[in-house]
């Protein structure tokens, strides 16, 4: 028999004398690893899930936001700065090479369908804001300029919302809804996009929101859709410009499409590394826990090292054997804590996309590795540093 | 060859030095069979933890096989160990989570360098010579005293070694079945050449060996 052979089974043989210990022992690691893994795979679902939404609006896109915008954090961008209204619109829309400009109202707020109430989101933008989105609808149709230009109370309902509100999507159309008391007609139904505020959304001419639900004429955001992908910094320049001449440079801030993904994913990383850290707190636990019954194992072995020592094993063959032993426990939590967090992404993923990547298995599989080394060496050393004949002689 | 000059072993306690082991002078040949006679607490078991190579001298000589074990490293006297010495104790020592053959192949796993035969065909041999190969499988509480003192004699001859070190072989069996394992001892030393050395305090298991070395307080006082 293989030397690394013979260590792994004698490890196995003492596993199967005490199965319960060995079950409880490696539940630490388990629970850490699950949480790790899960995790991790939580921060890369979220990476990808924006990704491909940012990814859906192109990378032709300028994002106007108050304040600071993201880069400070989301607090920090939407919590002060700028109120942009129409001057600013009719403004940006005389700067050539810009496809489209569209404004954004956004609130939440309750919809009512005779009925029926549920929680939704009014978003106040022009009839670009499909193109943009390169959103079609379902049912019916959109709004138009000329809705645009008439304040026409006419809406376009998120499918989401409108299967919420009337059982069926397609039943929508031609009904009214209710919002603040005020009376709207549904022409049409946008497909769903994978976004919760879009799929729960009231689109109407922002115009519309004028009055009651936005009194004072101002817009959350400005989308900017430049023609010529290539020209996406030159614009971003003359939005920049055209912007000064109203704002500080402080009250707003125009980022490409791109910088605020990267500014997101950072975002997302470092809240990620804490959440990873705070579960790595479960596995110290765990190793601690393998290390206590390593240490348990080595008194209750003494006269076995004796034995082994006395028919030529070395200090190094009884370290080694310990060490695989506390090894093995920590891999075997490791595994079952990664099949564990692998069928929850699985159970999971048609509702939220989690990711399970190589990444994630390979740390799932070298820190419960290491945690074993790392808690194993001390009983192991213990172990092979005793002398063979007060070990022999141990009762 | 087992050789000791001048070797002490002693151990500090709360009224100074008490010396388990003074002044030990001894020359074992190999093929000889001898038997190490004393009371309890005379340094007999001492003495053959330090031929054995499990304890260390205080001080002196220890030469097996011709090599100074004194100069040599932890992990050289342990495959001098198990190259040479093959241990015989009176509790068995048999790890009992292990099958009978695993642990007559104990030792061989911790070879250091590629052996010269089949160990697992040798166990068996081995085995087969004992009349215990059908409890092969079987774990050592399954055994009785005496099949258990054979397993461990067949452990200790699996490295093919000079020297077997058999401490109170009897002591924890019936006296007919100590007269077997005694025979069994006078085999390996007869038959394979194998250098015996038992360790006991009963005359009787002594006179069984060809050369008997009487130890009390420490020290040996008679040699025949």
């Amino acid at each position: 028999m293989n030397y690394f052979t013979f260590l792994i089974r004698t490890a196995l043989k003492d596993f199967g004398r005490s199965k319960v210990r060995t079950g409880l022992t490696s539940l630490g690691i388990l629970i850490g690893v699950f949480s790790v893994v899960m995790l991790i795979s939580l921060g890369l679902g979220l990476r990808n899930y924006i990704t491909r939404q940012f990814e859906d609006l192109g990378t032709n896109l300028i994002i106007i936001l108050p304040g600071s915008g993201f880069s400070q954090g989301f607090g920090a961008g939407l919590a002060g700065g700028a109120d942009f209204d129409e001057r600013d619109i009719k403004s940006l829309e005389k700067i050539g090479d810009l496809e489209y400009v569209v404004p954004v109202f956004m609130k939440a707020i309750d919809v009512v369908a005779g009925k029926e109430e549920e929680f939704g989101y009014v978003m106040g933008t022009s009839d670009d804001f499909f193109g943009l989105y390169g959103i079609d609808a379902e049912a019916g149709e959109v709004f138009t300029k000329g809705d645009m230009q008439g304040r026409s109370k006419k809406v376009v309902l998120g499918k989401s919302l409108a299967e919420k509100l009337f059982g069926d999507f397609e039943s929508a159309v031609g009904r009214d809804i209710k919002v603040q008391n005020q009376k709207y007609e549904v022409i049409g139904v946008s497909e769903n996009v994978g976004d919760d505020q879009l799929d729960n959304a009231v689109l109407m001419p922002y115009r519309t929101t004028y009055g009651n639900l936005n009194p004072g004429k101002t817009f959350f955001a400005i989308y900017v859709g430049v023609a010529d992908e290539d020209k996406v910094a030159a614009a971003k320049e003359l939005v920049e410009k055209e912007l000064l001449k109203r704002y500080e440079e402080d009250d707003f801030e125009v980022s490409e499409q791109e910088e605020l993904l990267a500014t997101i994913n950072q975002i997302i990383s470092v809240v990620n590394a804490v959440l990873i850290a705070i579960g790595s707190i479960s596995l110290v636990v765990g190793g601690i826990g393998i290390m206590n019954i390593m240490y348990a194992n080595v008194t209750e072995r003494t006269k076995e090292v004796g034995i082994r020592r006395a028919i030529g094993a070395t200090k190094r063959d009884i370290l080694l054997q310990f060490l695989t032993e506390s090894v093995l426990l920590s891999l075997l939590g490791g595994i079952v804590g990664l099949a564990l967090a692998a069928l929850v992404v699985l159970i999971v993923q048609p509702y939220f996309p989690l990711g399970l990547d190589a990444v994630a298995v390979a740390v799932a599989l070298g820190i419960s590795s290491a945690i074993g080394i790392f808690f194993g060496v001390f009983p192991a050393r213990r172990a092979a540093n005793l002398t063979p004949i007060e070990a022999i002689r141990y009762e | 060859m087992i050789q000791l000059t001048k070797v002490n072993k002693v151990y500090e306690v709360a009224d100074g030095d008490f010396y388990a082991l003074r002044d030990i002078n001894l020359l074992i040949k190999r093929k000889e069979y001898v038997g190490i006679l004393g009371t309890s607490g005379s340094g007999k078991s001492t003495l053959m933890h330090i031929i054995g190579l499990l304890d260390r001298p205080s001080n002196g000589k220890v030469i097996i096989s011709g090599q100074d074990t004194g100069r040599l490293k932890d992990a050289d006297i342990s495959k001098l160990r198990g190259d040479y010495i093959g241990f015989v104790f009176q509790q068995f020592n048999l790890i009992q989570k292990l099958t009978v053959l695993e642990n007559v192949l104990l030792p061989t796993q911790y070879a250091k360098e590629k052996l010269e035969f089949n160990p697992h065909d040798y166990a068996m041999e081995l085995l087969r010579k004992f009349a215990i190969s059908e409890k092969a499988e079987s774990y050592p509480n399954k055994l009785s005293g005496g099949q258990q003192q054979r397993v461990a004699i067949a452990r200790a001859l699996v490295m093919k070694p000079e020297i077997i070190l058999a401490d109170e072989p009897t002591g924890n069996l019936d006296t007919a079945t100590g007269e077997e394992i005694l025979k069994l001892l006078g085999t390996l030393n007869r038959d394979l050449g194998v250098t015996v050395v038992i360790v006991t305090h009963d005359q009787y298991v002594a006179k069984k060996t060809d050369r008997q070395i009487f130890v009390r307080d420490g020290m040996i006082v008679k040699k025949y």
